[in-house]
């Protein structure tokens, strides 16, 4: 087959955003005849939900490393009590341990607790400011996953599947949606630290969909996208003229080659960097945040200041319109030598410590500062990790990694606020309900559920096969939405 | 002599045993690897189809996985000590059954969401019976 009888094909095949449009599989859009030549020409033109939805944007807080939510939010008093001994044969049920920890005896690290609010959610003492908040948030105390090394089971918390290849939840949104705001990315990748995340930009990216629905990542700093910067010696009218050159040749490419989502993403991202050059500086700009903000958001304090100054771009992200932010905790600035996330295999008492204090004040700020400007109610904040930690201990002073039951939460529109779903068994290990068990199909499904998306109707064809978010899987969480 | 006389009777004794063993897992309907990827592939195929409101190939597909879960059903039936297989498998063929009815039906979302569940039960039955 020649290289243009087989995009002939592809085209008549109806594969790409156009064929998607053409066989009614863009949310709200249905058929061609509803399909608005803007959308078409455009394919991050603002689309319909399918039903109206409770959130406009969402913050998506992963927290990379795996924290142990055993001594955070999952208070219990049988592990304390148990502490040293060989975990019970009756709570291994169903469990395989692969890990390289193996296992070890139950471990209780020495937190204090307490219940707060009305609710009387539980917290340790590693979260003062978050505990104040716990009336806003809700709880899945029955997350499971599969549990593998950090790299795969990131990429199924960000994009469902274990194998590189699928879309991210940013991407499936970004192209269910479109975007609010054409002179900024609908969906940012926000990070603190010295590095990129380390699973890397397979989190964000667009799968099979158009790559113009992938993640756009902003760096720390002042300049938050390498070279988006116009060079000094060259005027604002002289790259207007450039960039229309570029494009009538790139249109021209385009109209041979019709469906190159490469292409296509590509136009659309020189036009889009040339309204960023004005408009993403300003959006993620903090400087002009008054001192009171900061100090919410613990921007002074050299160990939150990073994480601080990621949320409060996030805050701003999403007074812009930006659909989807994923923010990726790193390390502190502080921290020099120790190269860890959360991921404690040993000495937890430090590295919880120094994490726990990274983001429990810009959590908390955050939380407080969407309330206070009435955005809140539009916007789902999601505190997510790969898995948790193990009830026992590894290295005599960490834990290992643990898919089979760990605590989640979210907090904005939509949903029942102060509420637990779910819950471990008594030592913290598995969920206790299996039929509770929340996978991370489910909170997908649920995001978009708020999202005003049937995940069952998000679908794109890709190699002759119609997929959706969920891949096969995936159930809406209904006992927390309100 | 007799030391090997001894050392034989356990060994013919074990011998035997797999002998039977083998024959009872011989007339056992196969449960291998190729038959559980056919279900994994038929599945993937039934939502695609399902999710494009495709009834032809939604039915062709859920009648096909309708029968390969009636051979799942037979090799935990004979195996005996299989209570969470026999159960699982007996639930897919009857999610198997809704669905060929909904799609019957032309109710899509009804098949679409009874297609999650055979999923998530399939998912289900591999935690008690996955590889160590």
């Amino acid at each position: 087959m020649s290289h243009d009888s087989r995009r002939q094909f592809l085209f008549k095949s109806g594969l790409g955003v156009g064929g998607a449009a053409l066989g009614g599989f863009i949310p709200g859009v249905g058929t061609i005849s509803a399909a608005s030549a803007a959308e078409l020409a455009d394919p991050l033109a603002p689309k319909d939900p399918h039903f109206p939805a409770k959130v406009q944007s969402v913050i998506w807080l992963h927290q990379e490393g795996a924290p142990s939510t055993l001594d955070l939010y999952d208070y219990k008093p049988d592990l304390i009590k148990l502490a040293g001994q060989h975990v019970p044969a009756s709570f291994l049920k169903g469990i395989k341990t692969s890990t390289q920890g193996g296992l070890g005896k139950l471990y209780a690290s020495k937190r204090t607790w307490k219940q707060h609010g009305e609710s009387g959610a539980w917290f340790s003492d590693l979260l003062p400011n978050l505990a104040k908040h716990g009336d806003k948030m809700t709880f899945i105390k029955s997350s499971v996953t599969v549990g593998a090394t950090h790299d795969i089971s990131i990429l199924k918390l960000n994009t469902g599947d274990l194998n590189p290849g699928r879309p991210s939840l940013g991407a499936w949104i970004t192209y269910a949606l479109g975007s609010r705001n054409k002179d900024l990315p609908a969906y940012v990748v926000l990070y603190n630290g010295d590095r990129e995340p380390r699973a890397g930009s397979a989190n964000w990216n667009a799968g099979f969909l158009p790559a113009v629905y992938q993640g756009t990542p902003f760096r720390p700093g002042n300049s938050p996208i390498l070279y988006l910067d116009r060079p000094d010696a060259r005027t604002a009218t002289q790259q207007r003229k450039s960039l229309d050159l570029l494009k009538r040749l790139n249109n021209l490419g385009a109209e041979r080659y019709p469906n190159d989502s490469e292409l296509r993403a590509r136009l659309q991202s020189y036009e889009l960097a040339d309204r960023m050059q004005a408009a993403a500086p300003v959006a993620v700009d903090i400087s002009k945040e008054t001192a009171a903000t900061r100090e919410l958001y613990g921007i002074n304090d050299k160990v939150s200041q990073s994480y601080g100054e990621v949320l409060l771009r996030a805050r701003r992200l999403v007074e812009n319109g930006v659909r989807f932010i994923q923010v990726v905790s790193g390390l502190p600035n502080s921290v020099e030598s120790e190269r860890r996330d959360w991921d404690a295999h040993d000495d937890l008492e430090t590295n919880h410590g120094t994490m726990a204090r990274m983001v429990d004040k810009p959590i908390a700020g955050l939380l407080a500062d969407l309330k206070s400007r009435g955005l809140l109610e539009s916007t789902l904040v999601v505190w997510t990790s790969e898995f948790g930690r193990t009830s026992w201990g590894e290295s005599g002073t960490g834990r290992d990694h643990n898919p089979w039951g760990y605590t989640q939460w979210l907090a904005g529109g939509g949903l029942k606020a102060g509420y637990t779903y779910g819950a471990t068994d008594e030592i913290g290990l598995q969920t206790a309900d299996k039929d509770k068990a929340v996978d991370t199909y489910d909170l997908h499904a649920t995001v978009l559920q708020l999202l005003g998306l049937n995940h069952l109707k998000t679908t794109y064809l890709t190699n002759g096969r119609t997929e959706r978010p969920t891949v096969v899987y995936g159930k809406v969480v209904t006992d927390i939405l309100a | 002599m007799k030391l090997l006389i001894r050392m034989r009777k356990p060994t013919l004794l074990i011998s035997a045993l797999l002998a039977v063993a083998s024959a009872v897992h011989a007339a056992l309907p196969a449960l291998d690897m190729d038959l559980m990827q056919t279900i994994e592939d038929t599945n993937k195929s039934m939502a695609s189809h399902i999710a494009g409101s495709d009834a032809a190939g939604s039915l062709k597909d859920a009648q096909e996985l309708h029968e390969l879960f009636g051979a799942v059903e037979a090799h935990y039936v004979g195996k005996g000590d299989a209570v969470d297989g026999v159960e699982l498998s007996r639930k897919s063929l009857q999610l198997t059954k809704k669905i060929i009815e909904q799609v019957g039906g032309k109710d899509f979302t009804g098949a679409s969401e009874s297609a999650t569940d055979l999923s998530r039960t399939c998912r289900a039955c591999h935690t008690f019976y996955k590889q160590s």
